[in-house]
């Protein structure tokens, strides 16, 4: 299976590469007023504004930084039994990599906050965790950036 | 083996030892790597490179690209071969066509007087049945001019293969190639399809010129029946 691979703080994570629709430039976002940190704020995608999560914050308290290696990866997931389209604000979003779905093992460890940290796979002695594309999106996130949508 | 674990490539090195550059003595780790983008040393400069900021105007370049209609992939594309027969635009499916050609000499056959079969040339030691596509398609001599003191135009012959066997015709002028999509393809006007000229299965726009898309099917048949 291929996956995504991008740094945070020297340590390695995954995407599912069969979640992403399209990886795009950090490009100008509309800022939030008041919104949590790790709402990067949105993107004018093809005529549509799509909320966009700050990943590096939500799992380091730090801002991407505004790099050529930052880019945004848009996704299709499902916020509360309605598919949406997230863009997902990463830095050292530089490769792709290969691994085998037997590869992969439970950590044992799942912190309450970062519900999205999944499995786990050794490469080159080094860990590597997936990042669950579907859990990605706080609770309370939800309310802010899906409101209107599903009302109608 | 020990010499190329001690080998410390200079900066740059894929510039001057590596794939582009010409310096010698060439990179030793080339025998590895064939290539410099296989090699770990080109990989980490690249990663360095991605680590700088952004620039703002290629920003601001991604961010238009981004809010505009995504472009369009072409997938159902088909490739033709756009002639001039007088002063007709025409356009045959390459799949057709085995041979463009420069003029070659027509053979009269006796007791023909069919305006479409023309007689025989010979194609590189191979006889092959000569035929007008301007006359089968009813196009006219041209009247408008289309050389002038920059544009020489020069009339060649079109060999096309239809069900394994090969006819000949002549064109005024070859334009060239053309890849289009099934969607820029337009059904032919009202008044035109019920005419003559009926063996199009469309029209095409290309630059200012209205180019008919022949109709493989019914060239063939009408060619068969024609020529028999």
């Amino acid at each position: 299976m291929l996956f995504l691979q991008f740094k945070i703080n020297e340590n390695r994570y995954i995407l599912d590469t069969r979640d992403i629709i399209e990886i795009v430039p950090y490009a100008n976002l509309k800022r939030i007023p008041k919104a949590p940190g790790y709402v990067a704020g949105l993107l004018n995608y093809r005529g549509d504004a799509i909320p966009v999560i700050d990943v590096c914050f939500l799992m380091s308290d730090k801002a991407c930084e505004l790099k050529l290696s930052s880019r945004i990866a848009l996704v299709n997931c499902v916020v509360d039994g309605h598919p949406v389209r997230i863009g997902l604000l990463i830095g050292q979003m530089t490769e792709t990599v290969r691994y085998d779905e037997n590869d992969f093992s439970d950590p044992g460890v799942s912190p309450e906050e970062s519900p999205y940290l999944g499995k786990v796979v050794i490469d080159d002695n080094r860990i590597v965790q997936l990042v669950n594309i579907g859990e990605i999106i706080p609770d309370e996130a939800h309310d802010i950036l899906f409101q209107g949508m599903h009302s109608g | 083996m020990a010499e190329l674990d001690r080998f410390v490539p200079p900066d740059n090195c894929w510039h001057s030892i590596g794939v582009w550059g010409g310096e010698v003595p060439r990179c030793p780790r080339l025998e590895e790597f064939i290539h410099c983008r296989n090699c770990d040393v080109f990989h980490a400069a690249s990663l360095a490179a991605y680590e700088k900021t952004i620039p703002e105007d290629y920003r601001l370049e991604w961010t238009e690209v981004l809010a505009g209609e995504k472009e369009r992939f072409v997938t159902d594309s088909r490739t033709v071969i756009v002639f001039r027969i007088g002063d007709e635009w025409v356009a045959i499916s390459t799949g057709l066509c085995k041979e463009i050609s420069r003029m070659m000499k027509i053979h009269r056959l006796p007791h023909n007087k069919s305006q479409i079969l023309k007689g025989v040339v010979n194609n590189g030691g191979e006889i092959r049945i000569c035929f007008s596509l301007g006359s089968l398609l009813g196009i006219a001599k041209a009247e408008q001019i289309f050389h002038d003191e920059f544009q020489t135009v020069y009339a060649r012959m079109i060999v096309m293969n239809v069900a394994g066997q090969s006819y000949v015709f002549p064109v005024s002028e070859i334009k060239g190639l053309l890849q289009y999509s099934e969607a820029d393809r337009a059904p032919l006007p009202e008044t035109i399809r019920a005419s003559s000229a009926s063996y199009m299965s469309g029209v095409i726009k290309w630059d200012d010129m209205t180019i008919g898309c022949l109709d493989e099917a019914l060239l063939t048949s009408q060619l068969e029946r024609s020529i028999r």
